[in-house]
């Protein structure tokens, strides 16, 4: 589990930090859409299911930054108000916990020591409970056979930096070589950890 | 050098009274109008939509990758029917309404009183956009 981070985005001109944690995995997935854009699937869509898809993922995100954000402590009405620094914090946080290339327009996430008290939340129960979409849930399915365990463990007790890792070395080349033979990959499996390559 | 947000700093930044261009009261005080700032995503459902594909495998650089997307984009245009072209006219049209509709927070606006301002809307929906994008906070037009 990585320390807390301190995220940093801009409030009217003036740098503001803000403190968030490494979520369990189900608890970044609740609410992420099946399909999301720069996947395979997402370009063969009709335009409206696109837009479906792309409520979806702005709704996921200000979700998100609900549930990593520790201190303060967002609300959907803040996240609200947040502006341009909402799309910072976001870009910020995915680019921390290892989902995609740290933004260089950005000023870089700092670890932290973990604040000490509970690390799950009472409203992250609802996430545990939740079955994944299909291409996550075929994620958790493949990474779990691949790592051993029970795909719920996978689920509740790994973080979602453990996951994005786990997922680059334990798959991402076995999933390259597949795609390039032909095979079919989820979307899920050639978009997480996008790299620049 | 930054420091740990609070709660209140957002709720301080995140709204702004803007004055309602031709409107005043019985003693010819403009009126305002309380909106929030509105993110990108916000704004982007609003606008009319544009095909995913024309975003995929653009350069990294970003003088080249706006000329792309503007070749793309004109291309794309170019193969739509005078019907979609108009359809499309007419959702942007909509675009400052729907912005000052989704913004406004006292007194709430449905996006037909936001049309009742006429060109008012226009330029309250462009200092809604400047006001989200979080720059440096400039004189209060009426009271932040």
């Amino acid at each position: 589990m990585l320390p807390d981070l301190v995220l940093t985005a801009t409030l009217n001109g003036e740098p503001q930090e803000f403190l968030a944690r490494d979520l369990p995995t189900a608890v970044f997935f609740f609410g992420f859409q099946d399909s999301f854009p720069g996947a395979e699937c997402f370009s063969r869509m009709p335009t409206g299911e696109q837009r479906q898809v792309l409520t979806g993922m702005e709704a996921w995100s200000d979700a998100l930054l609900c549930r990593m954000m520790i201190e303060p402590r967002l609300s959907p009405e803040l996240v609200q108000r947040l502006g341009s620094a909402r799309d910072e914090l976001v870009v910020s946080y995915l680019g921390a916990i290892g989902w995609m290339e740290p933004s260089d327009e950005l000023i870089p996430a700092t670890p932290v020591p973990r604040r000490a008290g509970p690390r799950h939340w009472p409203e992250d129960r609802v996430a545990l409970l939740a079955v994944p979409p299909p291409n996550i849930k075929a994620a958790i399915r493949e990474i779990a056979a691949k790592s051993r365990t029970a795909p719920y463990h996978v689920w509740s007790r790994w973080v979602i930096s453990e996951f994005v890792w786990t997922w680059r070395v334990v798959l991402q080349d076995d999933l390259k070589k597949r795609h390039a033979r032909g095979g079919i990959a989820s979307d899920l499996v050639e978009r997480v950890g996008r790299e620049r390559s | 050098m930054a420091r740990r947000a609070t709660v209140q700093d957002i709720k301080q930044t995140g709204e702004k009274d803007l004055v309602v261009p031709g409107l005043v009261d019985e003693t010819g005080e403009p009126l305002t109008i309380r909106v929030r700032k509105v993110h990108a995503g916000e704004r982007n459902a609003l606008l009319p939509q544009t095909p995913a594909h024309l975003f995929e495998n653009l350069p990294e650089k970003p003088d080249d990758r706006q000329a792309e997307l503007v070749a793309r984009e004109t291309k794309w245009l170019e193969s739509l029917t005078v019907d979609q072209l108009d359809a499309r006219r007419l959702e942007s049209a909509e675009f400052c309404y729907r912005l000052l509709a989704l913004a406004a927070l006292d007194p709430v606006l449905s996006v037909d009183d936001a049309r009742r301002l006429g060109d008012g809307a226009l330029e309250l929906a462009s200092q809604i956009l400047e006001f989200s994008k979080n720059t440096p906070a400039e004189t209060p037009t009426a009271s932040a």
